[in-house]
């Protein structure tokens, strides 16, 4: 088990610089210059030469990617083209912002989608199995952006209830959770969990009706098992899958939505490369990209691992 | 053997979760609430514009991340919504040109003290001036050299002449120097000296505006309290404190605004005026030297390249009814400089709705129903000052086909925009870019007309060749008397509109919506406001 953590340990090295590789080269593909973005359209191009010099962007693009990986190695990400601050500690604090909301949203989405999958599998083909999966259709079709439009309008414009935007009074940090900070990420966190709801919903009920149709679910019955016993077992049975759709959406979450960041405002992982991608940011678009990578494949480490400890017909060598 | 979670493990995920979430901390320590009332202002950039007084974000930037916390030597009066906004003192109490050499100019500079205690003289203007031209200063950075290019890019030479006294020599006779210098901001070299670079001075900056740091979180807030000792007293801010919050979803704005969340929405989308005016707040709005209009290619190869195809594209649309279309909220566009500008001049052509004259025009070039003008438009989807530019195009594409252009979009995000605006028509193919172009200053406006600024050397997009026109800036920027001057710039202001040298279309007016609680706030004919006498009453 240990030789199998720390192989996939040593597989974040080639994932993440491939991923780098790639985000590295798409930049240099798209149309759009970094500088051009940086300076006024009316500069001069001896100008812009020369800062394009200074900042080596004249150089061969290998020799560009490697520079770059060279001071990555170092825990140098550089510094934004655009607002002339390190990346570091932006991508930190985007980061932290990123992880209470995926935590909050995610957390929210996968109990929903756990408690109405596990009815809708249960009761299979009745009539509060079709209202769930129309709720589930309906939280996977609904758009992010609009939901949270009308969540805004609703809760905070006519109700004057929660927050429109932001991630905490007064600019403060995401991480304080008392009930002042936890307004803020009450609408966010809906508009985030609907989709995941859905998928974890779709998921579990078609695992659980899947079980629930098995011979030794029939024998359990047989042997004269109540309800809440054969559900112990068609639990262990459906989490590792469950758990598998889970880390993927987690990681999806973690990684930001562009869309829920932008409509509340959130100052998180998305939105940060959102506005990087715009203006061509390439150090902060490298190093975030690098961040979100490695979220991905940590996560997924561990929902194998976890997908182990609960299913010993899963074996980790 | 299973994986077993133990205590251990969980207590160091949870930990690893905890540093996670605290550092998200703002980058200065949070200060305690100022007693008194705090403006907050929504603006539509993505973060808070960078802040060593080279700001980023364009005119936006400049307008929060500059004026706010810095000065420029040269500045312009925001105090009247009726009055063209002019260049006034900034830094500078006076400059004057130097009659026996008029590339020479003096600068009288102002006592002042920057908001770390230290004082404004003719060292800390040239240490900027170095910091921004002399790339073996030691505070040199390519980075706010490049940003700060545009306005730097006529000065030869500066100097000490005392210690409230400074000289700048220009490359050639440019009496536009002042409009260049108004957004070439100084920060203090004493706070530099004591963070270190430049990327520590972005996060602690210090300047001499009217406000002075207090915190910045990155994506979040950038927090200022009121300069009491600011040179001007007429401008020392009425709330002790200025909260701008960076809130691009133009929807979310409105949204902050009708929530209380915010007190000032900047860049307002047009549609959400009448049911905010319903709702008891207030829209202020004002022209300013804006002109949202279509770059035109010159060259062989486009249609636009005969005079009589630009004059009819002109014709052919109803710009009445594209302001009727913005719910009132832009001027249409008579000529290149807005109305009632001291530029606007008297061009012998207008820009008029008139079908008739268009398909006239375009049969005497060679063209008609059976030889439509076939156009492809390189437009953005969003962008700063492009206001709705997708919707306005399509507006704009069913009155050309109605004469016979034939209109197609070639749709780019507005970065990628501004790459092909440097590279040139050329290398793009279009026949017209769609960029919006202020009138403000100079140097970032109608001078990219000069033939010599065509692509590579400078922003002449379209490769527009008129010696009437660089005879005439040439004569502005040998004229230094002020109202001579204005005389000068309508000159050329008339050579470019005679020449139909852009699809000029309408004028913003950039509304914004205010809480009923401010008062005090003067909406100036500037792409730069004033903050300072806004008051938040109860």
């Amino acid at each position: 088990m240990i030789a199998y953590i720390l192989r996939r340990v040593l597989y974040i090295v080639p994932i993440s610089l491939a991923v780098s590789l790639v985000c590295f080269m798409l930049v240099h593909i798209a149309p759009g210059d970094p500088i051009d973005a940086m300076v006024q359209p009316d500069t001069p191009k001896e100008v812009i030469d020369r800062v394009r010099a200074e900042y080596g962007l004249d150089q061969p693009l290998p020799v560009q990617f490697g520079l770059w990986l060279l001071k990555v190695v170092q825990g140098d990400f550089g510094t934004s083209l655009i607002k002339g601050r390190p990346v570091l500690p932006d991508l930190i604090s985007a980061s932290g912002a990123t992880f209470v909301l995926a935590c909050t949203g995610g957390l929210l989405g996968f109990v929903t989608g756990c408690v109405f999958g596990g009815i809708a599998g249960v009761y299979r083909d009745s009539w509060i199995d079709r209202v769930l999966l129309a709720v589930a259709v309906a939280g996977v079709s609904v758009p992010h952006y609009w939901l949270g439009m009308v969540l805004v309008i609703i809760f905070s414009v006519n109700l004057n209830m929660l927050p429109a935007m932001g991630a905490g009074p007064g600019g403060s940090a995401v991480s304080i959770f008392d009930w002042e900070h936890i307004r803020y990420l009450i609408l966010p966190s809906i508009t985030l969990a609907v989709i995941p709801a859905g998928i974890v919903t779709r998921t579990v009920r078609g695992l659980v009706s899947d079980i629930m149709s098995q011979d030794y679910i029939t024998t359990l019955r047989g042997k004269g098992l109540r309800r809440h016993g054969i559900v112990g077992h068609v639990v262990r049975n459906a989490a590792p899958t469950t758990l598998a759709v889970i880390g993927l959406q987690l990681a999806n979450l973690m990684g930001g939505s562009i869309l829920v960041e932008t409509v509340f405002a959130w100052p998180g992982t998305g939105m940060m490369l959102n506005t990087a991608i715009f203006q061509r940011d390439i150090p902060v678009l490298q190093a975030t990209t690098l961040v979100l990578a490695l979220f991905f494949v940590v996560l997924n480490l561990l929902v194998d691992l976890v997908q182990t400890s609960i299913d010993p017909r899963i074996s980790r060598r | 053997m299973p994986f077993e979670p133990t205590r251990r493990g969980v207590l160091q995920g949870l930990s690893s979760t905890l540093m996670m979430a605290t550092a998200a901390m703002p980058i200065a320590s949070r200060p305690a609430r100022a007693a008194g009332k705090t403006l907050r202002i929504a603006i539509s950039l993505s973060d808070i514009p960078n802040l060593w007084a080279v700001p980023t974000g364009g005119f936006e930037g400049a307008r929060f991340g500059g004026y706010t916390l810095f000065d420029p030597l040269v500045s312009w009066d925001m105090s009247s919504a009726d009055k063209p906004s002019g260049l006034v003192p900034g830094l500078a109490e006076s400059w004057s040109v130097d009659p026996d050499n008029q590339k020479r100019w003096i600068f009288k500079l102002r006592e002042a003290t920057f908001h770390d205690g230290s004082p404004w003289n003719a060292d800390a203007a040239i240490w900027n001036f170095e910091g921004y031209l002399n790339r073996d200063a030691p505070h040199f950075h390519p980075g706010r050299a490049g940003m700060a290019g545009a306005r730097t890019q006529s000065i030869a030479g500066y100097g000490k002449i005392d210690d409230m006294t400074i000289y700048l020599e220009t490359k050639y006779l440019n009496s536009l120097l002042p409009f260049e210098l108004s957004t070439l901001f100084f920060a203090s070299p004493a706070r530099h000296a004591e963070v270190g670079n430049w990327e520590n001075f972005a996060v602690n900056p210090s300047g001499t505006g009217p406000y002075a740091f207090v915190s910045l979180t990155p994506g979040s807030e950038l927090r200022l309290k009121a300069y009491e000792s600011y040179w001007n007293p007429q401008r020392v801010p009425r709330t002790p404190e200025l909260v701008l919050m960076p809130v691009p979803d133009a929807n979310t704005r409105v949204a902050a605004l009708r929530s209380g969340q915010v007190d000032l929405v900047d860049t307002l989308p047009p549609d959400s005026i009448p049911s905010l005016e319903a709702a008891g707040f207030t829209i202020i709005e004002n022209t300013y030297p804006h002109s949202w209009i279509w770059r035109l290619n010159f060259t062989e190869d486009s249609p636009f390249s005969d005079i009589r195809v630009r004059k009819a594209a002109n014709l052919a649309i109803d710009r009445d009814a594209i302001v009727e279309f913005l719910g009132g909220h832009a001027t249409a566009a008579k000529a290149f400089a807005q109305p009632g500008s001291p530029w606007y001049g008297k061009p012998a052509f207008e820009f008029r709705y008139d079908p008739e004259a268009a398909k006239a025009l375009l049969a005497e070039a060679g063209y008609g129903p059976d030889k439509p003008v076939e156009l492809t438009i390189v437009i953005s989807s969003s962008g700063g000052g492009q206001m709705v530019p997708l919707s306005m195009n399509e507006v704009i594409q069913s009155y050309m086909r109605e004469v016979g252009i034939n209109v197609t979009f070639d749709v780019r995000d507005f970065g990628t925009m501004i790459t092909m605006l440097r590279q040139g028509a050329k290398e793009s193919g279009a026949d017209a870019l769609n960029v919006a172009m202020t009138m403000q200053e100079p140097a970032t406006g109608v001078v990219s007309f000069t033939s010599v600024l065509a692509p590579p050397a400078g922003g002449n997009w379209g490769f527009y060749n008129n010696p009437a026109f660089d005879e005439a800036l040439a004569a502005a920027r040998a004229t230094f008397d002020p109202a001579a001057l204005d005389a000068a710039m309508s000159k050329v202001m008339e050579v470019v509109t005679d020449d139909a040298a852009a699809l000029v279309v309408v004028h913003d007016t950039n509304p914004r919506a205010l809480s009923p609680k401010l008062k005090g706030f003067v909406q100036a004919k500037n792409w730069y406001q004033d903050f300072t006498p806004i008051e938040v009453t109860d």
